[in-house]
């Protein structure tokens, strides 16, 4: 039955939707159960540059030869014999028909293809191939596939790059300290006296050595605690411990900046002290650091208050200076790497810019936070909450 | 289920095989590599069971392949993989190495593709050995929870639908990538089948 006899014999319902399916967007052929075309439509015509009347009556694989033995035929064979529907890809297929769009005659038109078996009056098979243009579609997945191989590359570079960084400065850091420390030690003894008197000049030029010496070692033990903390190997030892005590002993043992800044650490203790799981010495390194900052950014002569308080199960230990305050802009950053309030060459304030995110990192692994209150002109004061220990189960739950 | 025993069960294993091994070898050609395909698995349960027993494969969502099917018994033939899985498979055999969490839009037209080879040659199989009809529909993509491609309804389960449930092992040269193929079937249908398989097994006299 060709074309023009379906369409002799139809109803005008008929005539309708073979004009439907001449004209619809996608190619549509229908063959007999022998392969032969009985439609092939205007988009058909469009991309094959074969004609209706050519087409119709010839058998597919003497249109297309190269189809036989192909997926394509088994799939005609399996929609005719056996009934099934098949969908042909164009990544498993590549371009099985020749067909040629007319914005560019030398570039295979990309496609997809989709065969299905049409019983009428039970016994006579058809089968319709369908095909669709997924060229434009295929070329924004070609352009999205570049985009993400270049952002996996530039990922892959980026770490690469983090990784060789943080061994440099590792390695570094490990390198410098040893002959460091042996130079701190001799600047020590000099400075205590060891090797006899030493003139006024002498004397103040070895004392600006040992202290730029000791400033140095904190910025290396910080590097050293930033890796350990990126590579996850920054070792705690958590053991029961009381608030109070902990809080005086760290004056104590920050006194030593109270007085380079000539000001006062004034403790507050809480009513009822309390007991946290902690561990100690980084703890104490949390507030030597809040204590010095505290110190260095208070007017001469002023004092730096630290006071406990008890909400919802935690304790928050807080330390406020009467400084110059934090400026809005800067904010955001302060528990990031590397910052300094003032950032320039000629900044008052000592410091490497890593006390604050090391600080951070070690409360949070306590499970606790950290944040800050400030005002321009009045000063600020930091603050951080632990969980506070109530029972057995709390403390084993919280140590291990 | 009392009429579905381990006969019958091996009969199906045995169809489903055949079936298994010539979408195999269509697979092997289209991509150029020795794909192996087994069901080493069947099993009838009610939408429910087999949902739980699809979930606890996978940590997350499903992807993969939807069929229908109508005959002398009819339904919803599905291949499901975790989502993780079905990437690894397309690109296994695509040899694609693109860098992203989803499946692209050919991948996933891929995977149709290789649902729709599978599925066909199981349900192809199944009408060979009872000499009956079965006609199948175009595949789509499906992907989202297990729940949600077997339509559980968790409030008022039902047990007028059931599922055969097989597991589907494939494996290339280096590598083994497993899911599973699912019949979904009405009351009416799975008696169909039932019928059908006694009827093959009353023919060759071992019922």
């Amino acid at each position: 039955m060709t074309k023009k006899n379906l369409q002799n014999t139809s109803s005008v319902h008929t005539e309708l939707l073979i004009s439907v399916m001449d004209y619809c967007l996608h190619g549509t052929i229908v063959i007999d159960e022998n392969y032969r075309v009985i439609f092939w439509n205007q988009w058909m015509e469009k991309y094959t540059e074969i004609k209706s009347i050519t087409a119709v009556d010839e058998q597919l694989f003497t249109l297309f030869p190269h189809l036989m033995g192909k997926r394509i035929q088994w799939a005609i064979d399996d929609a005719l014999n056996r009934g099934n529907s098949a969908a042909l890809s164009q990544t498993l297929n590549n371009a099985p028909l020749p067909l040629h769009s007319g914005m560019n005659k030398n570039e295979a038109v990309k496609q997809a293809i989709f065969i299905k078996p049409i019983g009428i009056q039970g016994e006579n098979r058809f089968c319709v191939i369908q095909v669709q243009d997924v060229t434009s579609s295929l070329r924004r997945e070609k352009l999205l596939r570049d985009t993400a191989n270049k952002a996996e590359d530039a990922k892959i570079a980026a770490e690469k790059l983090t990784e060789v960084k943080t061994e440099f400065i590792s390695t570094v850091s490990h390198e410098l300290r040893t002959p460091l420390t042996s130079i701190l030690g001799s600047l020590g003894l000099l400075c205590g006296g060891a090797v006899g008197n030493l003139s006024a000049q002498v004397s103040s030029l070895i004392n600006l050595a040992h202290r730029n010496s000791q400033n140095l070692l904190a910025l290396i033990n910080d590097l050293l605690d930033i890796d350990k903390i990126e590579s996850g190997k920054m070792d705690f030892v958590f053991a029961n411990m009381k608030v109070t005590p902990f809080l005086e002993e760290s004056i104590l043992r920050n006194s030593g900046f109270a007085s380079k800044h000539n000001i006062q650490f004034n403790i507050t203790p809480a009513q009822d002290d309390v007991d946290v799981c902690a561990d100690g010495n980084r703890l104490m390194q949390v507030m030597s650091n809040l204590l010095s900052n505290a110190a260095k950014f208070s007017p001469k002569g002023g004092a730096v208050e630290i006071s406990t308080t008890l909400t919802n199960n935690k304790v928050r230990i807080s330390i406020s200076d009467h400084g110059l305050g934090i400026a809005e802009d800067f904010q955001p950053h302060l528990f990031e790497k590397f910052t300094q309030v003032d950032s320039s060459n000629t900044r008052q304030v000592n410091g490497s810019g890593l006390g604050l995110s090391i600080t951070k990192a070690i409360i949070e692994q306590h499970d606790g936070n950290i944040g800050f209150n400030t005002t321009l002109g009045e000063g600020s004061t930091f603050y951080f909450e632990l969980p506070v220990i109530t029972t057995n189960a709390d403390i084993r739950k919280a140590c291990n | 289920m009392e009429t579905f025993g381990d006969l019958q069960k091996d009969l199906l294993a045995e169809a489903f095989n055949l079936g298994m091994g010539r979408a195999a070898a269509s697979l092997s050609e289209m991509v150029h590599e020795e794909v192996l395909l087994s069901a080493p698995e069947i099993v009838f349960m009610n939408k429910a069971d087999a949902a739980k027993e699809l979930g606890r494969q996978s940590s997350g969502d499903v992807s993969g392949v939807s069929q229908d099917f109508s005959g002398s018994f009819g339904g919803e033939a599905m291949l499901l993989f975790p989502i993780e899985k079905s990437l690894e498979l397309v690109r296994l055999l695509l040899q694609d190495t693109v860098p992203l969490e989803n499946l692209t839009e050919f991948e996933e037209e891929a995977l149709n593709e290789i649902g729709n080879i599978i599925l066909n040659a199981g349900l192809s199989s199944l009408a060979d050995l009872f000499k009956q009809e079965i006609q199948t529909e175009l595949p789509s993509f499906r992907q989202g929870s297990c729940e949600d491609l077997l339509q559980v309804n968790t409030n008022t389960p039902s047990d007028n639908e059931s599922v055969l449930l097989l597991r589907v092992d494939f494996k290339l040269e280096k590598n083994a990538v497993d899911g599973y193929v699912l019949f979904l079937l009405d009351i009416q249908s799975t008696e169909a089948l039932i019928d059908n398989i006694n009827i093959y097994l009353k023919s060759i006299n071992v019922l």
